[in-house]
């Protein structure tokens, strides 16, 4: 019985040897799983409207063209005070004595050289008065000061200024608010000046002396006519950003080739000016270029209350506002001068103090362009896909299918930058997107279908797992190798389908 | 070990076929165990005793796609064969699992027949396997075969229960004898699939195409994570809300003294599901052909995790709270005709059938069954089991006194000589068996005689 256990176990152990000799278990550890999956990473569906939308400068025509409007309504402006200023004035003395009293005098109303005012409306400011005696009265002395050509509210225009006995001295004042002088009635800024000492017959001494001292102070004009003068002025100077989401990522290569700069004028003074800006663009990398739009004439107002409006536009016919937009300015500078009556004298003029030159801009870009190297980059920083097991990725492609509205191509460049992000370490490049079809006056008239496969070599793959980032470049080429110009509509669309083929290497 | 770990690992671990083949443990009637696939099985001994946990243990393992040797077999190349595998499937292939365990079993003669009792936990795991979304997740989706996947005929179902059963047998006449088991069923846990129609399909523009009807219920996998993550007692755990009933037939039918017929069905029943109710549902089409792009971002697709989230929402699954639902149990018949050449050697053939969701396993067999001993029984059979032909059972039975140890396996060759194995069951334990007087004193004065 023993002999048949024995010679039973050793058969089941025999048999079992052979099952065991004939299996590798060891081979567990060599199972790899290698699918290849295709899988779709992106459907972007992008209308040039969606490209743009964040960006109220984009603006849809009628003819459903589109343009890239930046306004600023109140760029600078040049009020009455750049005109006719009120300059400290002097201050006049006359001596009197109360024998030979009333007495006349004249005296000028002092204004920017060139400038001849006739009815003029006082704002603010007032006429001081000073009397001084060498020796006393022995009586009051009352001095009336009237301004003979100025009158308030329908007034005569008048102060009268007590010396008391006694005194030495006295001052007083007249406001002169809402009071209008004839600057022009017998001279040219002309003020006459009476004084009268109203007790002149019973002041003692008859023969003592009075210094009257007369002083136009702190005056401001609410209503001035004349002649301002021949004169130059500086504009304001100032700047503004010009920093227009959506152009930020070309970075070359784009030419508008219809901007329009326009500056809008609103101009209340009764004067005619000749205005030459200096528009100055500065890029990124702080080159400027101007605008070369030379100088323009601006005709005031024909009569007070009136405010005339002009505009002026340069494009691409009358300066050099092609170039100025070709270098991508991110800040517009501005200065200059204006000449004020640059025609000869005399002029007529008239202000008030409210009235102004106030000038605003609009840069208008129609998207009417050509480019042959317009970048666009951006990053893609998730590598995660690849690198987060990257043993276990072995080949890595991408499909890329298009329907392109748009009237350009792209050539996609696909960077590998290096570990740190700094410097590229290869390239894969391709034609991403092929343009529209376009008609002869710029607009896309059918889409065109395109397919293009990329596939990483194992020498991109593996730089591709140490990446820390993927540049993609993509230049942008209108058709005719970039020669044609072709206008941007907002019904332009692409449809763009982005898969990834990734072959897996999966141990168990 | 996370609980989901844990509860997979209990119900895999836990678990018998629904096409539990038992061919061998049918005509083993030198073990009471056989009263468990024929109530009927006329018995030899007065009482039998299984002792607490090792009376019985059974493991049953069965799939018809594979056999060891077909991926591991020394000296070739394992990836080959594991493709060379996974082309191989199709929609009949299947995999299954099963285990019991005998908690505790009593046999004895009263009320004129047999009565036994007693309790035994179960756990099945059955499931086809996926051939075609295998072989999307081997190959990928850039071969022309799997441009296209889809499954409609997948169906999974694992369950865990406790079967407690009272059992009669009777000698109608000299020739028949009638036998039923009444089981009241405690389930612990089940998850099954009511439907699993799903397609993906990877269109000529890399897109994909999802379309899904899936619904896959399941109930107590919540009182088995609250157990793990002690938040309830195991108690609650095994004595669920989820009950049922069952039932087993059996009859045993001795034509002449040479000849005798037998059949039985095994697993009328169902378990009420109504505990820890869960649905998981995914339903509806989705068209997936790339993430969303922000062109005004610097990273415009963001993240590569965007993209994976969109394909998990194409498929949108979730989970909600599911209703009570009814699951019959996983029904068995069997017929056998045995040929007695005298009272030491029997030859016979066995049929049986296994029901399940609309599948049917059909199993066929022939054995020999030796006394050799008074204290040991041999059985040998030669099985046809779901489709694998190569099933040589073996099992033995022996006695030292009241203790009985048996053994037995319906592809006892393959467990040695597994590089072949596609299908094979053990079942092993220890009972005491105490026999009639009567038939004691006959065995002693035969012993004296001699």
């Amino acid at each position: 019985m023993i002999k048949k256990l024995v010679l039973g176990l050793s058969f089941i152990l025999l048999i079992a040897s052979c099952a065991k000799d004939k299996l590798d278990f060891d081979m567990v550890d060599d199972i790899r799983f290698k699918p290849k999956f295709e899988i779709p990473i992106v459907h972007a569906k992008l209308s040039f409207l969606d490209l743009v939308r964040k960006d109220s400068l984009f603006t849809v025509n009628d003819d459903e063209t589109v343009s890239i409007i930046y306004q600023d309504d109140d760029l600078f402006s040049m009020g009455a005070d750049d005109f006719v200023s009120v300059p400290e004035q002097k201050e006049v003395t006359f001596e009197m004595t109360p024998l030979f009293s009333p007495f006349d005098f004249d005296m000028s109303f002092g204004v920017i050289a060139g400038v001849q005012l006739a009815s003029t409306e006082i704002d603010k400011g007032y006429i001081s008065f000073r009397l001084e005696a060498p020796a006393v009265f022995a009586t009051d002395v009352d001095v009336e000061v009237t301004i003979k050509n100025g009158l308030i509210n329908g007034n005569p225009m008048s102060k009268v200024i007590t010396l008391p006995m006694g005194s030495l001295s006295a001052i007083d004042s007249l406001p002169l608010s809402q009071g209008v002088i004839d600057l022009s009635s017998g001279g040219i800024n002309f003020i006459g000046i009476k004084a009268d000492i109203l007790n002149a017959a019973s002041v003692l001494p008859q023969t003592g002396t009075l210094a009257l001292s007369i002083k136009l102070e702190n005056i401001s004009i609410e209503k001035a006519e004349g002649d301002f003068g021949q004169r130059v002025l500086n504009l304001p100077s100032g700047n503004f950003d010009f920093d227009i989401q959506g152009l930020e990522n070309f970075t070359s290569g784009m030419r508008l080739t219809n901007p329009i700069f326009k500056l809008f004028t609103e101009n209340s003074i009764g004067i005619s000016v000749s205005m030459d800006p200096d528009i100055d663009g500065v890029s990124s990398d702080g080159s400027v270029t101007s605008l070369n739009g030379g100088s323009v004439a601006l005709v005031g107002p024909q009569v007070p209350g009136e405010t005339k409006k002009d505009t002026i536009t340069f494009d691409r016919l009358n300066s050099g506002i092609v170039d100025f937009i070709d270098a991508l300015p991110k800040e517009v500078l501005y200065s200059g001068s204006v000449i004020i009556n640059p025609t000869p004298g005399p002029h007529s003029n008239f202000l008030s103090k409210d009235s102004e030159i106030k000038v605003g801009m609009e840069m208008e870009l129609p998207l009417e362009l050509k480019a042959k190297n317009l970048l666009m980059s951006m990053k893609i920083k998730d590598l995660a896909a690849i690198q987060e097991k990257p043993e276990e990725v072995e080949s890595v492609g991408f499909s890329f299918r298009s329907k392109n509205g748009f009237p350009f191509g792209v050539q996609l460049s696909v960077v590998i930058m290096d570990s740190l992000g700094l410097d590229s370490v290869d390239n894969v490049d391709l034609q991403l997107l092929q343009p529209a079809v376009v008609g002869a006056n710029g607009r896309a008239i059918s889409s065109t279908k395109f397919t293009e496969e990329v596939l990483f070599t194992p020498a991109q793959l593996e730089k591709l797992k140490k990446a820390k980032e993927l540049q993609l470049k993509a230049r942008l080429v209108t058709p005719e190798d970039g020669e044609k110009v072709i206008k941007i509509l907002s019904t332009y669309n692409l449809d763009l389908k982005i898969a990834a083929t990734i072959g897996f290497n999966i141990g168990t | 070990m996370n609980v989901f770990l844990k509860t997979a690992l209990l119900v895999f671990f836990s678990v018998s076929v629904f096409a539990q083949s038992d061919m061998l443990l049918y005509n083993f009637d030198a073990i009471a165990q056989s009263l468990r696939v024929n109530p009927a099985t006329p018995q030899k001994t007065r009482i039998w005793v299984g002792l607490p946990v090792v009376s019985g243990v059974q493991l049953h393992y069965d799939n018809n796609s594979f056999e060891l040797e077909d991926i591991f077999a020394t000296g070739t190349d394992v990836n080959a064969n594991k493709d060379a595998w996974i082309m191989s499937l199709d929609d009949d292939s299947r995999v299954n699992l099963n285990q019991t365990l005998d908690v505790l079993g009593v046999g004895f003669r009263s009320f004129g027949g047999f009565v036994s009792l007693g309790v035994y936990q179960q756990a099945d795991l059955n499931t086809s396997l996926p051939a075609e979304f295998l072989k999307l997740i081997n190959f990928g989706n850039t071969i022309e075969e799997n441009k296209n996947v889809s499954t409609t005929d997948f169906d999974f179902e694992s369950m865990a229960r406790t079967n407690y059963y009272v059992g009669f047998q009777k000698e109608v006449n000299d020739k028949l004898t009638l036998g039923a088991n009444f089981k009241y069923i405690i389930g612990q846990t089940n998850t099954y699939t009511e439907r699993v129609n799903a397609t993906i399909t990877t269109t000529d523009s890399s897109a994909l195409y999802i379309e899904t009807d899936i619904l896959v219920r399941s109930a107590g996998l919540g009182s088995l994570e609250d157990y793990f993550n002690n938040r309830s007692t195991f108690s609650n755990a095994v004595f669920t809300g989820n009950n049922g009933f069952g039932i087993d037939l059996g009859a045993h039918y001795k034509i002449s003294e040479k000849w005798d017929a037998s059949a039985s069905i095994v697993d009328l029943g169902f378990i009420n599901w109504q505990e820890n109710n869960k649905d998981y549902i995914s339903n509806g089409t989705f068209l997936f052909d790339g993430a969303d792009v922000d062109f005004s971002n610097d990273d415009p697709i963001s993240s590569f995790d965007n993209v994976l989230d969109s394909l998990k929402e194409a498929f949108d699954f979730y989970e909600e709270t599911g209703n009570s639902y009814k699951r019959n149990l996983s029904t068995k018949a069997f017929f056998a005709v045995n040929y007695h050449i005298n009272k030491r050697h029997t030859f016979g053939a066995l049929y049986h059938a296994t029901f399940w969701d609309g599948y049917v396993q059909n199993d066929f067999g022939v054995n020999y069954q030796g006394r050799i001993a008074d204290p040991f029984n041999i059985m040998v059979s030669y099985s046809v089991i779901g489709g694998i032909y190569n099933n040589i059972g073996l099992g033995i039975m022996g006695k030292l006194g009241p203790i009985q140890l048996y053994l037995m396996s319906d592809n006892a060759f393959h467990i040695l000589y597994y590089n072949k194995l596609r299908a094979t069951n053990i079942r092993f334990g220890i009972n005491i068996t105490l026999y009639d007087k009567k038939e004691k004193k006959v065995k002693k004065k035969k012993k004296e005689e001699s």
